[in-house]
């Protein structure tokens, strides 16, 4: 065989690896890319001022959407309540609640300060994966940061964030439950946009 | 000496007692056709969540077992529980009740409880009789925290910077040892009670009078987390409700005993006076909210009623710490 033949296939095969390695098809790489990518857009030195807040708000945004399943959320946190409620009702409340969650999470992550995330863990089962993540705050605490993801069409979304053992979706379920109960439907969606619009 | 036999009294008690009232109150909801029949609407989860694990109090009916030995044997030999809690599932088809899964991976959450879309998960969450009262204090605390804590520790951390707060906190969790030693023993984990004790030796001498972590940022042994509360948590029993102290904060019945227990494991309570104790313990809050301001305010920012959120983050914090 000619060498220069063995070289190309040597390469060629490099090359597949490389890339297998690079676009890892597991949960635990999909919130490694779009925790990279978060990050990337925080510690962006040309973002950082203030005339460019909105535009680096809107990137991370983004960033989220593509990996978080809000319609997922949004059906675990109703539960029972998500059944008896219209198409169009779901699809008002769907974008609503999807605000809140990003919100909450922005808040997290605005004062962004050089925290290194730590992934110590990945299971799947069938269709469902968890990513176990630990967060090293500045002042040397471990926040332990499970994602949870469900695989569907062709990729992973999240569907439920948990810090330190308090699940963000068990949370807002509770909290859901109750309005429901005391008071009704229409009364949570209203308290979902007065809360929005509180400090926008 | 008297006081520790006091406590020793109590928590005997406490041991003996809960069981068999929650045993009264759970027999209904272990009943097979009951379960069965009913349409199970969430009150009913609710009220199974507030007394003791299912599986346990269902074990403890069929052998007439003490609680919390059949909890020791769930932690030793998982395998052999779980055809009893396997019963449990069938006579309780209608609640989706969690599987038995590995005692060591408990996200029960995994599988899809939306699978079959007739049932809907068990609202998991603590029960709450005092509400009324609760809601008070938990105002109460609500406005302490912003008018006098939040304040004070700006103040504070305007004056020291964070590495000094940092050390200090180190400091008073240093103190925290006996605790925590104590509750390792108490629930059996042996390693995390040596850890504990290396922990304390190392930062008391070389980490200077626990000012410095050496044992976490140098050798990677970090700290146990366990109190009292943990430990009758890890014996089966139940956080029976939800008690939101003033000043205090967010607790249940099972961890207030657990928070007097762990009174008597200081030893530090026996030699300084009470109202120094006071004092040392407002500076601990002080120094330790310098270093978590904007967390509860973020819990706020995110919930539609807070006193909801803090309730159930409290409550699925703890079951948390009990698992691990």
């Amino acid at each position: 065989m000619p060498k220069g033949l063995l070289q190309a296939i040597v390469v060629l095969f490099l090359m597949f690896a490389i890339s297998a390695l690079a676009q890892g098809e597991g949960p635990k790489d999909r919130i490694k890319g779009t925790t990279d990518k978060i990050i990337a857009i925080l510690s962006d030195p040309a973002l950082k001022s203030p005339d460019r807040a909105d535009e680096r708000k809107r990137r991370i945004r983004e960033a989220v959407d593509e990996r978080f399943d809000w319609e997922e959320f949004s059906r675990r946190a109703l539960a029972q309540h998500w059944k008896e409620r219209t198409e169009e009702e779901k699809r008002a409340f769907v974008p609503l609640f999807g605000k809140l969650v990003e919100r909450t999470y922005m808040d997290k992550v605005e004062d962004y300060s050089g925290e290194k995330v730590l992934y110590v863990g990945e299971r799947v089962k069938g269709k469902y994966g968890l990513v176990k993540a630990k967060v090293v705050t500045n002042d040397k605490r471990e926040i332990d940061v499970d994602y949870r993801l469900k695989y569907k069409g062709s990729d992973w979304y999240v569907y439920d964030v948990t810090v330190v053992g308090v699940s963000l979706v068990k949370s807002y379920r509770v909290q859901f439950n109750n309005i429901i109960k005391q008071s009704s439907y229409e009364d949570l969606v209203k308290r979902l946009k007065d809360k929005l619009a509180a400090e926008e | 000496m008297r006081k520790i036999c006091g406590i020793l009294i109590v928590s005997t008690l406490w041991f003996i007692l809960p069981p068999s009232l929650s045993f009264c109150q759970s027999v209904e909801d272990v009943c097979p056709d009951q379960a069965l029949s009913s349409e199970a609407p969430t009150e009913q989860f609710d009220r199974y969540d507030r007394g003791l694990d299912i599986d346990a109090v269902y074990d403890r009916f069929k052998y007439g077992r003490s609680v919390h030995q059949v909890k020791w044997g769930r932690h030793q030999t998982p395998t052999r529980i779980s055809h009893i809690s396997q019963k449990l599932i069938i006579a309780q088809a209608t609640r989706s009740a969690p599987e038995p899964s590995q005692p060591k991976d408990s996200e029960e959450d995994l599988t899809d409880p939306f699978a079959d879309e007739e049932t809907v998960p068990p609202l998991k969450t603590i029960y709450d009789p005092l509400e009324k009262i609760n809601r008070a204090f938990f105002y109460f605390n609500d406005k302490l925290y912003f008018w006098l804590f939040k304040p004070v520790a700006r103040g504070y951390a305007y004056i020291f910077p964070q590495s000094v707060r940092i050390s200090v906190r180190n400091f008073f969790d240093n103190l925290g040892f006996p605790i925590r030693f104590v509750n390792c023993v108490l629930q059996g984990k042996f390693e995390g009670a040596g850890r504990e004790a290396t922990r304390f030796m190392v930062n008391t001498t070389g980490g200077l009078a626990g000012f410095i972590d050496v044992a976490s940022e140098k050798m990677g042994i970090d700290e146990q987390d366990e109190d009292f509360g943990q430990t009758l948590g890890f014996y089966g029993l139940g956080p029976g409700f939800y008690i939101d102290w003033p000043v205090v904060g967010p607790s249940s019945l099972t961890d207030t005993v657990g928070i007097v227990g762990d009174t008597y494991t200081q030893p530090l309570n026996y030699v300084i006076e009470f109202k120094y104790n006071v004092g040392i313990r407002a500076y601990d809050i002080v120094n330790s909210t310098s270093l978590t301001i904007g967390e509860y305010e973020d819990l706020k920012r995110a919930a539609l009623d807070p006193y909801v959120a803090v309730r159930d983050a409290y409550y699925q914090f703890r079951l948390n710490k009990i698992k691990e």
